[in-house]
This record gives C-alpha cells, sequence and structure tokens, in this order.
C-alpha cells in the first residue's frame, strides 16, 4: 500500500518562532520606533483634543444647564394664576417643582457719561423677573449669586479670616438696606422703592468707572418699555427710564448669559416692570423628577398648562421644550465640532499606520532571503503571514498604549503646560477673554480614548497586512537566491 | 518490505523553467537512492541543477514530475505538511550559510526547534532542547560563540553554526549545497572534516551538492548531474 507521509507532522499553528521572530525585528529595526512615535503621537493628540473639547462641552452644558431648568414652557401671561398653575403642575408625578419667569427687554446707558448725546452705548438687557425662593428648586441661578463684598462669606470664600465687624450677607439677594450703603457718589440717595436688580459680574465691570466695577448700592439707570393705552383703545409702548440698584453681583460662567441678564424679584419689583406691558415674556421653568425625560412628561404637562393656556395643548412639542431643545444648535454645534475634530485625528493616526505599511514593506524586502532561510527551516507561508501581521500590530499596540498614556499625562496637565509655555514662550494658547473659561477644561473619557487607541492598533494590522501578504507569497527557493 | 527500502529515494523528478518563450528541462527523469549513513555527492557544472535538485529533495520547491520517499514512505511535495516534513527530515546546510543575522548562534541552531514545537511544548522543553542547541555548538567547536551574532563571526565558524541548525531537529538526511563553496581553503577543509566526522560518528546520511571534485571524491557515491540527468561521475584525466 502506497502510504502518504503522516499528515501530523505539519507545524503546529502556535510555533514560538513567530512570536519570537516579530519581537526581534521590532527591537532591532529603529524605524519602527518611527512608526510607534507617528501613532502615539496621533492617539495623543486626539486624546488631548477630545479631553479639551469634552472639557468644554461639559462645562457648557453644565453653564448652560445651571442658569435653565429641565424643561421650559412660554405661556400666555395674561390670567395665569401662578400659585395654582404651580400646584397643578408639581402634583404630577415626575414633576419636583415648578416656578415661573417673566422677562422683558430694556437697555442700560453704557456709562453715565458716555450715554449723554450718544445713540449707539447702550447695552441690551434682558430684565428676567423670578421667585428667589421657588428659583431654587428648578435651577442654579440662585447659587450664582455672590455674597456681598466683605461680607463672611466673601472673606471665607477667599480664604481670609473674616474681621470682626463683617456680617454675613442678606439671604435674599434682593434685599439692600439703603442705610447700609451709599452710592459712589454720597449725594445721591437711595430710595427703598427704587427696584433691587442683581446684575452679571460682567455688567458690573462694563458699567463701572475710575472707581471701579458697579457694587451693591450703586445705582444705574434702566430703559424698559412701558404700555400707554390710549383713549381709542390702541396700545403704544413708549421707553421708561427708572434708576435702579445693584444688590448683588451673580456670576454665571457662562459670558455670553452673562452678558446680557439682570434679575429683578418677581414679587417685590414685577409690578414695576412686568405689569404695565402685555409684552412681558411668562416662561414656566419646571424640575422634572431625576432620570424623566421631557418626551415622556410632554403629554401630562400640556394637559395641565393646556387648561391655561390652549395654544400649549395643541402644540405641545414647540411650547413645551427642554433645556437642550433651547440651546439645541448651540449644543449640536459642538458636538459636531467634536465629531469632525475626532475623525480628521484620527485620519491622522491613518496616515501614521501608512508608516507601518512602508516600514513592513521595506523590511520584507530586506528580509527577502531569511524569509527564505525561514521557510528551509520548515516555516510554513502562514507562520511569515504571522510574523509581520504581529510585528504591525505589535507597533500599533505599542503606540496606542504610549498615545494612550501620554495623551491622558497631557490632558490631565494641560494648564500647567500651558503656563509653562506661557512662561517661556509668551504665547498664551488659550485667552481667558476670548474663551468662555479661565483655564482650559478638561474630561478625559477614558472610554472613548481606549476606543481611539484600539482603533489605531486595529488600523495598524489592516495595514500590516498587505506586506504580511507580500512576504507569505514568497516563494522559498527564490527567496534563499535573493539578492 | 520497508526494512529493505533505502533511506531516500528519488523517482522521476523532472523539472522545466520556463522563461518567456524559452524552456529550460533543468531536471529529467531524475532517480536516486541513499541508503543510511551514506554520503552521496552530487557534482556538476555550474547551472546544472545541482542546487534545484537538491531544493526538490528538501521539498523546498515543487518538481513537474516525480515523488521521493523516506523509508518508503511518499513525501509530501507541497503546502503545511510539507513545510512540517522539511523541519523534521530534513536539514539544510548552504553556501552561504544563510543565517537569522539578529539572532545569537545559539538562536540560530533553536530556530528548528522553535518551528517543531508548540507554544506549550516549547515552554516545558526549552531548557532541554537550549542544553542539546548548546552541546551541538560544542560539538562544532564553537563552544565559547554561542552568544556571537552572525556578522561577529568568519565564514567557518557560520557555516558551523549553519551545520549545528541542520542537525538540530536530528534530521533524516543533511542536504549540503556548496557547504565549502565560499570559504577559504583552510576553512573549507575543517568543515569537510566536520561533515565526514559526524558521519562516520552518528551515521548521518548526506547529500552534498559541490562542483569541488576533491570533496565529492570523499563521499560513498559520486554522481553527476548532466543534461538533467544523474549519472555515475567518471573523474576526467
Amino acid at each position: 500500500m502506497d502510504r502518504l507521509f503522516v499528515p501530523h507532522t505539519k507545524p503546529p499553528a502556535t510555533a514560538p518562532y513567530r512570536l519570537v521572530m516579530a519581537l526581534r525585528l521590532l527591537r532591532t529595526r529603529w524605524i519602527n520606533l518611527v512608526s510607534i512615535l507617528g501613532v502615539t503621537l496621533g492617539v495623543a493628540a486626539i486624546i488631548v483634543v477630545l479631553s479639551v473639547m469634552d472639557g468644554f462641552q461639559r462645562d457648557l452644558r453644565t453653564m448652560i444647564r445651571g442658569t435653565l431648568s429641565d424643561v421650559l414652557v412660554e405661556i400666555d401671561p395674561t390670567n395665569v394664576p401662578y400659585e395654582k398653575l404651580k400646584a397643578d403642575l408639581e402634583k404630577i408625578p415626575g414633576v419636583d417643582a415648578a416656578t415661573l419667569q417673566r422677562h422683558t427687554f430694556g437697555a442700560v446707558p453704557a456709562s453715565t457719561r458716555e450715554a449723554i448725546g450718544s445713540r449707539s452705548n447702550y447695552i441690551p438687557v434682558k430684565v428676567s423677573g423670578l421667585i428667589p425662593e421657588h428659583e431654587r428648586d428648578v435651577s442654579k441661578v440662585m447659587e450664582y449669586m455672590q455674597p456681598m463684598p466683605d461680607s463672611t462669606e466673601d472673606y471665607a470664600e477667599d480664604g481670609f479670616e473674616p474681621p470682626e465687624d463683617a456680617k454675613p450677607s442678606p439671604p435674599d439677594p434682593f434685599v439692600l438696606d439703603s442705610s447700609e450703603f451709599q452710592s459712589v457718589d454720597p449725594e445721591v440717595f437711595i430710595p427703598d422703592e427704587w427696584p433691587r436688580v442683581v446684575i452679571s459680574e460682567w455688567l458690573a465691570r462694563r458699567l463701572g468707572n475710575a472707581f471701579g466695577a458697579k457694587r451693591p448700592g450703586d445705582v444705574f439707570d434702566l430703559i424698559t418699555f412701558e404700555e400707554d393705552r390710549r383713549e381709542d383703545g390702541t396700545r403704544r409702548f413708549s421707553p421708561a427710564t427708572r434708576k435702579v440698584v445693584v444688590s448683588r453681583i451673580y456670576k454665571s460662567g457662562n459670558s455670553e448669559f452673562d452678558r446680557g441678564n439682570l434679575y429683578v424679584d418677581l414679587r417685590k419689583s414685577g409690578r414695576v416692570f412686568f405689569d404695565t406691558s402685555e409684552g412681558t415674556v411668562c416662561e414656566l421653568r419646571i424640575k422634572l423628577t431625576p432620570g424623566r425625560t421631557v418626551s415622556e412628561m410632554r403629554p401630562p404637562l400640556a394637559r395641565a398648562i393646556g387648561a391655561y393656556d390652549p395654544e400649549v395643548a395643541g402644540w405641545p412639542e414647540g411650547r413645551i421644550e427642554s433645556w437642550q431643545d433651547r440651546n439645541r444648535n448651540f449644543l449640536r454645534a459642538v458636538e459636531t465640532e467634536k465629531a469632525m475634530l475626532a475623525f480628521v485625528l484620527f485620519i491622522i493616526v491613518v496616515v501614521a499606520c501608512f508608516g507601518i505599511f512602508a516600514t513592513l514593506m521595506m523590511m520584507v524586502v530586506e528580509k527577502t532571503r531569511d524569509i527564505g532561510v525561514l521557510r528551509a527551516l520548515g516555516a510554513t507561508p502562514g507562520g511569515i503571514l504571522a510574523i509581520f501581521v504581529i510585528n504591525g500590530t505589535l507597533v500599533g499596540i505599542v503606540g496606542a498604549i504610549l498615545g494612550y498614556l501620554s495623551g491622558v499625562y497631557v490632558a490631565n496637565r494641560v494648564n500647567p503646560i500651558r503656563a509653562w509655555l506661557k512662561a517661556t514662550t509668551g504665547i498664551d494658547i488659550f485667552p481667558a477673554d476670548i474663551y468662555l473659561f479661565d483655564e482650559i477644561p478638561t474630561y478625559i473619557d477614558h472610554g472613548a480614548a481606549l476606543q481611539f487607541a484600539l482603533g489605531a492598533a486595529i488600523s495598524a494590522l489592516a495595514f500590516a497586512i498587505i506586506p504580511a501578504v507580500r512576504a507569505a507569497m514568497l516563494r522559498p527557493v527564490k527567496a534563499l537566491r535573493y539578492e | 518490505m520497508e526494512d529493505t527500502a533505502p533511506l531516500l529515494s528519488v523517482h522521476g523528478i523532472a523539472r522545466t523553467f520556463k522563461m518567456g518563450s524559452v524552456s529550460l528541462d533543468v531536471l529529467r527523469d531524475v532517480n536516486l537512492e541513499l541508503q543510511e549513513g551514506e554520503i552521496l555527492s552530487i557534482v556538476g557544472r555550474s547551472g546544472s541543477g545541482k542546487s534545484t535538485l537538491l531544493h526538490h529533495i528538501g521539498l523546498l520547491d515543487r518538481a513537474d514530475a516525480g515523488e521521493i520517499r523516506l523509508r518508503g514512505e511518499r513525501m509530501p511535495l507541497d503546502g503545511a505538511a510539507a513545510a512540517g516534513a522539511r523541519n523534521r527530515f530534513f536539514g539544510f546546510v548552504f553556501q552561504f550559510y544563510h543565517l537569522l543575522p539578529e539572532f545569537s548562534a545559539l538562536e540560530n541552531v533553536l530556530m528548528p526547534a522553535l518551528i517543531r514545537e508548540d507554544m506549550g511544548s516549547w515552554w516545558r522543553q526549552r531548557k532541554v532542547l537550549r542544553e542539546r542547541a548548546r552541546s551541538l555548538l560544542s560539538s562544532v567547536g564553537l563552544a565559547e560563540r554561542m552568544k556571537h551574532r552572525p556578522p561577529q563571526l568568519s565564514g567557518g565558524e557560520r557555516q558551523r553554526v549553519a551545520i549545528a541548525r541542520a542537525l538540530m531537529n536530528e534530521p533524516s538526511v543533511l542536504l549540503c549545497d556548496e557547504p565549502t563553496g565560499n570559504l577559504d581553503r583552510q576553512s573549507a577543509e575543517s568543515i569537510r572534516e566536520l561533515l565526514w566526522n559526524l558521519n562516520r560518528e552518528t551515521k548521518q546520511a548526506m547529500v552534498v551538492v559541490t562542483h569541488d571534485a576533491s570533496l565529492a571524491a570523499e563521499g560513498d557515491r559520486v554522481q553527476e548531474l548532466i543534461d538533467g540527468r544523474l549519472e555515475q561521475y567518471v573523474e576526467s584525466t
């Protein structure tokens, strides 16, 4: 019987020479370092940039979120019995709290001196009337209000022991005892009936003069609109200028928001600003129980609010908004920018993987004779393929790990690095007056970072396949004769 | 029947190379037999196909026709099975040594075992296999050069490492392609002595391809490859 040679002599699929050879080629070819460096830089760049973008996005969301509530509904302010509507809404399962804000628009002369005879130096503002004790339940607006200057809280916030004569800030930021405060001009008397307003730190600076920014107790002119009902039933709106008193300063951190908002207490000063005009906007602000979504709460909210404003019931999708809906375009723009950056940066990683491809192609040519030798010693084409695939993948894995580590390191120390760069080169890579933040915000999403690192390693593997197949297809005799 | 079968038998090996429209019959119906412990020398002019024949015998290349048997069993001519058979039953010694430059002498000698074993058995036997590689290097006179890499060795030393490597998996047949062809006279002589001593001491069967008539003459039999056929060698006067 003619017997074919027993097939069990096939070399084992896990023969160690593949790994040994791949590791040795990795160790002895300095050009591999260039490939590793390419992947490292690419992955690190992705992690650093996306961490900054993530930090930026998160801080931005927190800031936007802080000034808004979970649900915002604009309703017709006429005939809205606030307390009753609030009670109705808070009975709905899933609603934690509800309140309202009324808004009107006005302008503030940019400075007392310049305002005279100047038509352009007016700062447009949105006057928001709120009920402080209710607002506390639905947003962080009240938390943004700073303590009174030289109060015990102010000293404590700055890390100093308050002096004995320091007093705590009044709990109500819209209260200002006029006897204790004087305007920068001692001749100015502050009557109790002048509305108290909480202005942003930005506006306080903007309205300041040689004596500094506006402080609690300072007075400025606020122009709003008053409705004038005529005998024939028509209405006219005419500007009315009022003296208002700064009772507190707030800072939300969102400079865009801070720029145009000032707050008044609806119950103390609402009549002055809102009840005179039907054009004022009434905004319901609702806080949901954590875990509830706006889309699931829309029908019960529409039913409850619809009893007072039929338009809300008629089009709940358009009138009952989440805080994200209110800022949809902005949030989407940031998200899109982040996605585009991630895409572009991943292309850098792919370009780095071309380095692996080129290195391996070169190595296959250089090692042609050795490939022939290995085949003569019994290596299979699959074994040769594995050597180069392992080599390329190892380059990718090492590069990805180093990229991940260095990316996380840099992302964690981006602010000290920025400070160092500024100190040594004078270049500030993140000017605080341009961006919304004082520091570069970073948030490292380790899950996403690892995904990018894994993507880099997989790309490296993919780019190693073509050179590896080329090596595996070499005929051993031809390879041995290669010079 | 099998007891009487020769160690190696080659039947009807033929190989034609095509270069464009020209066909070159390098091997035509080549037959040979090799007994246990025998040294067969094959001589021939340069380009006569000696190395090609050796590559076919060692399953490194596939012939157009013919078969190769080892102790009566037909060898696979290609694929992973041929690679496995090549690894276990044949040891190659090349004219240009063909050592792997990234590895030390010891690691080069271990390479056939690294190909033969799987990861688990390699790990279990690594000490035994290392010991065997060391002893092989000692037996070829390189006990002091084990950690040297090929570029740090002389031509003769490299060929000794190559011989030790070829012997690592205890091959049935050692296939030597011009083993002294790239060496000076003194080194060539020492390699010849090494091979022939090996044959005397371990009965290692060998096929030695050479164009060096004096080296060939020391084989048990000498055959000449003429026009693609093996013929009895007749020494020209």
